[in-house]
């Protein structure tokens, strides 16, 4: 144990702890893969965050039909694609779009399955049927074409793909947080917390959600690299963001007419998808493990 | 005369399943003076947890049902009060023990966070945060734990340390009523008898009335000014404390009980006498006295319903056999 034991004037035994945050990232820190995936998750964020100052919007979608199709150089050190744009810029650009998304996406999707199946699990019964059976059929569509069909319904752009994956993550979500939430909601201190008179909505607030809020947050981590997927699923398919903003998705597209004569096209807006997500779950079992170390085995 | 602070009239309960029908508490009466302590003893299953948690309206719901009767606290009856009326009284005009310490404190937040939660839900005076942190320390040194230690949680804390501070929590509002359930049973005897100790003084200091609910009479001896002995969710016999321990008549279950005890002075090693048999299935309970497929003493008009019978003006017990001797 770090805590030191310390004598205090009066004479009580008071102990010196290291805070909760302190000791999870303590934990974190020694495992070197999560490390590793935390530090280029950042760096792509950092990236994302600067993009304008990397180089501007303007030059990422601006054509130059004279520099088209040139190999990674100096100058363009991902080359160009078929109309002579700055593959590397148009790569930054499509990050912000991409990481954009899967985060949005994630966050909304947890907070609105996560409040409907703690709701759902503390008040139980029929409401709880009721729910998730609704969910059950939500769930039973496979996810892509849940997505497929609600953004050819709203139409394409940033907001309608983040609303067709939250939706098509809400009855994940929702069990999940309907499990952890049934596990806490028999315990005692929720029943003592009734019997000091407390609100049900201040028992969900303060009682169970730090209770459940550690999975919780793996989770939604682990599930922004699934949300990059399906992103960039979406645009390979014409149904993501619209041309000429790039996104990762819609650059493979693109490059995908010109694999034969210049295979790299493909390359580097692929391997940005795989080390974003790659990262993003080694970064959440990094997490899962200094949260719970009890899981570690 | 002291003044009724809770009496409860004809209650019964029963839990209802899509299986079968518990009867829980089949038709009580008891009433409790303010600052006065009672002590309901019984089995496990008797119905004394199900009492306690009517009395807070804390049924399970749509489960656990009021068959009938009243609980009347201060002359108002709890059974009948809008939930969000109930609420503002839980915690603040009665409290709860649970039985376990253990598992009773919430594993995420410091024990000085859950006793300030606890006075800042019925904060009536208004209390500035300042004033909150300063009641949370009086109350802590009010139990015996040192203030310092507030900001720890509750893993860091032994089990009768734990104890200590679900007694703070559940005395922070300082209650009319506290609802203590086998407070002791989880903690080992010693701590137990520091716990008890405890409690009795505040208690006295507070002029707090409790219900302790136990299964154990030596509990019951230091604690309470009048005891109810419950069978299968009827009080079988009810009276002060001398009346339970020291009266010389008393209802066949209560003997029982007292029977199966180890006395100190009893060199004979003789065995104890337990009760024999199990108690009754609540879903299908026997007509007339329940007590009576277990009962020494059982004869035919055992079968017929039982009245309470009247031993003197504070003893009651259930039994029909006590009537022939007046």
């Amino acid at each position: 144990m770090e805590a030191m034991k310390s004598y205090a004037s009066d004479g009580a035994i008071t102990m010196k702890k290291p805070s909760q945050i302190k000791e999870i990232w303590r934990r974190f820190r020694k495992n070197k893969l999560a490390m590793a995936g935390l530090i280029v998750l950042s760096v792509m964020i950092l990236a994302a965050v600067f993009a304008e100052q990397i180089g501007t919007y303007q030059s990422a979608i601006a054509m130059d039909v004279k520099n088209k199709l040139q190999n990674p150089s100096w100058q363009h050190i991902f080359g160009t694609d078929g109309y002579g744009r700055d593959l590397f810029i148009r790569c930054v650009h499509g990050g912000r779009v991409s990481l954009f998304i899967g985060f949005a996406a994630s966050i909304a999707g947890m907070l609105c399955g996560g409040i409907l199946g703690m709701i759902s699990a503390y008040y139980g019964n029929k409401f709880d049927n009721a729910v998730m059976r609704t969910l059950d059929v939500f769930s039973a569509i496979p996810t892509i074409l849940l997505a497929l069909t609600l953004v050819a319904a709203l139409g394409q752009g940033i907001v309608n793909i983040i609303v067709a994956l939250v939706i098509s993550r809400i009855p994940a979500f929702a069990r999940i947080v309907r499990a952890s939430t049934l596990g806490v909601v028999d315990q005692d201190y929720i029943e003592a917390a009734r019997a000091g008179g407390t609100s049900d909505y201040h028992i969900m607030l303060k009682h169970i959600i730090p209770n459940i809020v550690g999975p919780l947050i793996v989770q939604t981590t682990m599930n922004v690299s699934s949300m990059i997927l399906q992103t960039a699923s979406l645009s390979f398919l014409g149904l993501g963001i619209s041309a000429p903003r790039p996104e990762w998705g819609a650059l493979i597209s693109e490059a995908k007419e010109y694999i034969r004569i210049k295979p790299f096209m493909i390359l580097f807006p692929g391997l940005c998808i795989i080390l974003a997500s790659a990262s993003i779950n080694l970064l959440g079992d990094g997490l899962r493990d200094a949260l719970d170390p009890r899981l570690k085995s | 005369m002291a003044e009724t602070l809770l009496e409860v009239k004809d209650l019964a309960v029963k839990y209802k399943t899509d299986l079968e029908t518990v009867f829980a508490v089949n038709g009580i009466s008891f009433s409790l003076n303010k600052g006065e302590t009672l002590g309901i003893v019984g089995e496990t299953g008797a119905g004394k947890t199900t009492t306690a948690l009517t009395i807070l309206r804390l049924l399970p719901e749509r489960v656990g049902v009021v068959g009938k009767g009243q609980v009347l606290f201060e002359g108002e009856d709890l059974l009948a009060l809008p939930e969000h009326d109930m609420m503002k009284k839980r915690g603040d005009k009665i409290s709860m023990i649970f039985q376990d310490p253990m598992t009773s404190l919430n594993p995420v937040h410091t024990i000085g966070g859950q006793i300030a939660e606890a006075l800042r839900l019925h904060n009536e005076k208004n209390r500035t945060r300042e004033q909150l942190e300063a009641r949370v320390d009086e109350v802590l040194e009010m139990v015996g734990i040192p203030p310092s230690r507030k900001g720890d949680y509750p893993h860091q804390f032994s089990g009768g340390m734990k104890q200590r501070v679900v007694i703070a929590m559940a005395l922070a509002c300082e209650p009319d009523l506290l609802i203590a359930d086998e407070p002791t049973t989880a903690l080992d005897v010693t701590i137990q008898a520091q716990v008890l100790l405890l409690m009795r003084e505040l208690r006295d200091r507070l002029q707090t009335a409790m219900i302790l609910i136990t299964h154990d009479l030596g509990v019951v001896a230091q604690m309470c000014d009048r005891v109810a002995v419950m069978y299968a969710g009827e009080l079988v016999e009810k009276g002060t404390l001398a009346d339970i321990f020291t009266g010389a008549r008393h209802h066949p279950y209560t003997q029982g009980l007292f029977g199966s005890i180890p006395k100190l002075e009893d060199e004979s090693k003789t065995l104890l006498h337990p009760i024999d048999g199990l108690m009754p299935d609540p879903t299908d309970l026997p007509e007339g006295c329940r007590f009576l497929p277990r009962c020494p003493h059982a004869c035919e008009k055992c079968k017929e319903k039982q009245e309470d019978i009247a031993l003197s003006p504070t003893h009651t017990a259930r039994c029909h056999m006590l009537e022939r001797k007046v």
